[in-house]
């Protein structure tokens, strides 16, 4: 391992070095011109969390530094609504579910494109990590944004990834390089090149590897004794590389694409165990697609966007304490999408966008019980966005039609539904920007392939899981020129889940998916943020999130589970950052926290698992040398060492450190 | 000093033996059932750990979680099988890989034997059954083997190779018999395994699919088959049953079973199909090959049968039931109950609360000496 991180070392330098000797003679005002460009682009955004008419949370680039966010899962933790499943450490999958929907409702999106997994339903986000990614947002429910393909409409909730943009303006090569070491055997470099070969056209390639030992020591309690041991057969090595292009023809016609790999190769901890520290399980993740969009403007209100994505992704799991491969199992999914999108805005009022999006799944497997399902999917929306003065509102209808079947099989039930949905803004005074909202949205989700053909579990006659969201919220948000600065969201909010997939046993052995789960959700949550500027060089931000969250099932009257909150779902979660920038060392103390959950619906005694607050500190600065810029930042994670699980027998790892130099021109 | 107890005793008992013509008072060994164990799977899928109740014949209670009482820690994930054996109590527990050693009385842990340490990773992997024969405690894992443990040391005595997937174990005249599931994936056999050689000569038959328990009355060896599934998209249960190997015939005797309890010259059996809430009982009786059904008082879902073979009561453990407009299932994930009957399971005597997902029901039986 040592030798490893030595190597790396080396490569990085020398890296560096060569990127210095190229650049010598390139232009800072240029440089200048994109730092501007992003902060405002930043901002503008910022802005419209408060008039969005549905709750929108925006994560920047320079955000996150600031307010000491590591990794994808922390970023996420920071948003309120979200519950984030985590296993643990750097190779722990990661799912999230907002509002208490499941996760299966969380719809991710990659660079404006959905992402999928026909097979589980879920967006394993472990797999993303932020060194290439410009901003993160949350929309819960439909917001203003109304030019996107139909089926980035089709979820409760929409997490969008956006990756760093091409540069605008000069033609000289940038490069960023960056290397992250950290606790339990962790070691991450990182390298971005991109250059505008004209002012048409412009190209990026980004290579990330990631290895960790994840052997981090814990502490488990059983009972009366507490166990100590450290995580085995932990380790993971995975690597994502992509190529990103833009071409801009004319100022009219933009066309940009992606080619995207990742392969993550990593052993499985599997549940911690009081008496002995044996597993052998391996899951290799390979994912591989490409995608392209299209745009064009014409000049009497129309624009034209099409996408166009083929996605393959392959899955390997082995577990050799089973001899014979019993429990192995490798899966292939693939999918072919494509969209498009036409907007209308006759005038300053109105826009109007009509969406249709299809799109072809397909999963196959070793297992000898597979039946190849497939399914056409045709999404089309329609959008009507009215602005005037002070108020926003937005309406679409989703038409959906879900088409099954099986190649070596019986094919599941079609579905067709239409899902409405409505919401506005509408700033209360003039000269102040105080906003209220209300939202509606009524979507489902189609039942996922391992709930329709799972064998001894799936059903191929489930209908929709239908879900129905009611929101009405405040916000406010104080003048950006001002010494103090603020802002305040504040929402509540109800929803409702009817046909919920349940797996329900006929016997041990075998269940059966149905729909017959029904789940209620009150909940309110909050958002500030306060930032004072003591001159140019000082500025003490502070801000904090917080999420009421009483998911109730409300399936099977009279039984042990009737009436409680659902497993893994918190009452309360939380989220405090307080940050200082100054011209010596930038320094943000971040935590979250959520109150107990339960391991199970049936809250059965002694799976009760403790609530838990997480403190980190971060410590950043950056040095330029003409056009170079080095950075270096130094993190502690959970800081006072509190030792916490999110899934039960997945403990997470104590107090660790990481740091991450980065250097770019 | 127990041990010279028990051959003084044994002397008495051979020298009043010698003089059973007199009238003098004789002094005989004579089996006393003092409880009953019954030991919960718990269930891994929702964290829940594995557990104990005892229920004491003397007072007619229960006492829930009584291993976590006795030693202030948790079975673990998936506790499978226990055998009361000498002065001990054994309790195998899936997922944690290990056998625990317990004082039969007290339930206090003397050691915690990971299969994984004795037989190494891949072969000690998922401990399933637990036997005792001659000092040794034998244990069946998925590996696919059978360990033998010396009951004083602990030591590993022997270690036997099985075949895919043991479940129930067995050993009698020298022989250990092991019932390899195969996973239920049809290569299926019974092992027929040498104590001294190891040598291994597998029992192999069309009838045998997916073995999971054995008992043996005299010659002839019966086993519990959960059979197997049908095609989708009804999955019909096919085959499960009691079968009989005598000699090279093996033959069904009890269609129709998916869990057993032996005792006497019975065997008790319930059948809780899939896709079907009709659960049916029956007994087979070997001494004069009848075979009837029986209904038992009170049951929901049965999950564990057994019979104390001193006083012949049949304690039953079940599920409860979750019902719905969807129809009616055992909640796996709730505490079950164990109901005690009569012989002729005509009579509910008791009932009592146990823990999640009961699994297996062994009795606390010791020598007593008795002078008549």
């Amino acid at each position: 391992m040592k030798k490893r991180i030595t190597t790396l070392w080396i490569c990085c330098v020398m890296s560096m070095l060569c990127a210095l000797a190229q650049t010598q003679r390139r232009d800072t005002t240029t440089q200048q011109n994109y730092k501007i460009q992003e902060v405002v682009i930043t901002e503008s955004k910022k802005a419209r969390t408060v008039s969005s008419t549905a709750p929108l949370h925006i994560l920047g680039r320079q955000e996150m530094l600031k307010t000491g966010i590591t990794d994808m899962a922390d970023a996420l933790h920071r948003m309120p609504g979200i519950n984030l499943r985590d296993y643990g450490g750097a190779g722990g999958v990661k799912t999230v579910s907002v509002r208490g929907f499941g996760a299966k409702h969380t719809g991710v999106s990659y660079d404006g494109i959905m992402l999928s997994d026909s097979q589980s339903g879920e967006i394993d986000l472990s797999r993303y990590s932020l060194d290439n990614v410009d901003n993160i947002s949350l929309v819960v429910g439909d917001n203003d944004e109304i030019f996107i393909p139909a089926r980035n409409a089709s979820t409760p909730a929409t997490l969008s990834i956006q990756t760093i943009g091409v540069p605008t303006a000069d033609t000289a090569p940038h490069l960023t390089t960056q290397l992250k070491i950290g606790s339990f055997g962790y070691i991450s470099p990182f390298l971005r090149y991109e250059q505008n070969f004209s002012n048409k056209f412009a190209f990026s390639a980004v290579g990330e590897y990631t290895y960790a030992e994840n052997d981090y020591p814990y502490s488990i309690k059983n009972i009366t004794m507490t166990m100590h041991d450290h995580r085995t057969n932990s380790r993971m090595s995975s690597g994502h590389g992509e190529l990103n292009f833009v071409w801009n023809p004319n100022p009219t016609n933009r066309l940009s694409g992606k080619v995207y790999y990742y392969d993550n190769d990593r052993q499985l901890p599997g549940q911690v165990h009081y008496y002995v520290n044996v597993s052998k399980e391996t899951l290799h993740d390979q994912n591989a697609f490409g995608q392209l969009i299209y745009q064009t403007f014409w000049t009497n209100g129309l624009s034209f966007k099409w996408y166009g994505k083929y996605n393959w992704y392959a899955s390997r799991y082995r577990d050799p304490l089973y001899t014979g491969g019993v429990m192995d199992a490798d899966y292939w999914q693939r999918e072919a999408y494509t969209s498009a999108a036409l907007l209308y805005s006759p005038n300053e009022h109105w826009a109007f966008d009509y969406s249709a999006d299809y799109f072809y799944n397909n999963l196959n497997s070793s297992l000898a019980t597979d039946t190849r399902p497939f399914r056409h999917s045709i999404l089309q929306s329609v959008t009507a966005k009215y602005r005037h003065q002070r108020l926003n509102i937005l309406a679409r209808v989703l038409y959906s039609s879900y088409l099954n079947d099986a190649k070596d099989g019986d094919g599941a039930d079609d579905m067709r539904k239409l899902s409405p949905s409505l919401s506005f803004s509408y700033k209360l005074l003039d000269n102040q920007n105080i906003y209220v909202r209300a939202s509606y949205k009524n979507i489902f989700r189609a039942p996922t392939f391992n709930e329709n053909y799972y064998f001894h579990y799936g059903s191929p006659d489930l209908k929709p899981e239908s879900t129905d969201q009611y929101n009405i919220g405040v916000t406010w948000r104080s003048g950006d020129e001002q010494k103090t600065s603020w802002q305040i969201t504040v929402d509540g909010y109800y929803n409702h889940v009817k046909d919920k997939i349940v797996a329900i046993p006929y016997n041990m052995f075998i269940w059966r998916c149905v729909n017959v789960g029904k789940v209620r959700t009150l909940g309110t949550e909050a958002t500030a943020q306060l930032t004072h500027r003591f001159n140019e060089h000082h500025a003490l931000t502070w801000m904090g999130s917080y999420s009421l969250q009483d998911t109730e099932n409300r399936a099977l009257p009279g039984s042990s589970s009737y009436g409680l909150q659902l497993a893994y779902t918190p009452k309360h979660t939380g989220s405090m950052t307080l940050s200082y920038e100054n011209p010596w060392v930038n320094i943000s103390l971040n935590g979250q926290g959520v109150s107990s959950r339960w391991a199970n619906n049936e809250h059965y005694e002694s799976t009760e698992i403790d609530g838990y607050w997480d403190t980190n500190l971060s410590a950043y600065r950056s040095f330029t040398f003409g056009k170079h810029t080095i950075e270096g930042r130094f993190d502690i994670k959970n800081l006072f060492d509190q030792q916490y699980e999110i899934v039960r027998f997945y403990p997470m790892p104590g107090r660790s450190w990481q740091l991450t130099i980065n250097y770019k021109f | 000093m127990k041990k010279i107890l028990l051959s003084l005793c044994m002397g008495v008992v051979l020298f009043t033996s010698c003089n059973s013509d007199d009238d003098e008072p004789q002094i005989i060994d004579v089996p006393v059932s003092e409880g009953a164990y019954v030991i919960g799977s718990g269930n891994m899928s929702a964290s829940i750990n594995g557990n104990l109740t005892y229920y004491d014949y003397t007072s007619f209670t229960a006492t829930q979680n009584a291993f976590e009482k006795a030693n202030g820690q948790s079975l673990g994930l998936t506790a499978n099988d226990a055998i009361r054996y000498g002065s001990k109590f054994y309790i195998v527990v899936d997922n944690e890989h290990t056998v625990f050693v317990t004082d039969a009385n007290t339930l206090r842990v003397i050691r915690a034997i990971n299969t994984t340490e004795l037989l190494g990773e891949a072969d000690g992997a998922h401990p399933r059954c637990i036997t005792a024969y001659e000092n040794n405690i034998y244990v069946s894992t998925y590996g696919g083997y059978v360990a033998a443990i010396d009951t004083v040391n602990f030591n590993l005595t022997k270690k036997y190779k099985a075949g895919s997937y043991p479940e129930g174990i067995i050993v009698s005249n020298g022989y250990l018999f092991v019932a390899n599931s195969d996973y239920g994936n049809g290569n299926a056999s019974i092992s027929q395994i040498n104590l001294t050689s190891g040598q291994d000569s597998p029992i192999v038959n069309t009838n045998i699919r997916n073995p999971q328990q054995l008992a043996l009355a005299g010659n002839d060896l019966y086993y519990l088959d959960y059979g197997q599934y049908g095609p989708a998209p009804t999955y019909a249960q096919e085959h499960a049953g009691v079968y009989c190997i005598s000699g090279t015939a093996v033959n069904l005797v009890i269609p129709d079973a998916t869990g057993w309890g032996c005792g006497g010259t019975k065997i008790f059996t319930y059948n809780s199909p899939y896709g079907s809430n009709q659960t049916t009982y029956s007994v087979y009786d070997l001494s004069n090959h009848s075979l009837s059904n029986f209904n038992p008082e009170g049951i929901d879902s049965p999950a564990a049968i057994a019979v104390d073979p001193v006083s012949g009561d049949v304690f039953i453990a079940s599920y409860h039931l979750t019902t719905s407009d969807w129809g009616t299932w055992a909640d796996y994930y709730s505490p079950g109950y164990v109901n005690v009957y009569d012989n002729s399971v005509s009579t509910k005597k008791d009932n009592f609360d146990c823990g999640v997902g009961p699994t297996r029901i062994v009795f606390n039986i010791s020598t007593s000496k008795v002078e008549y």
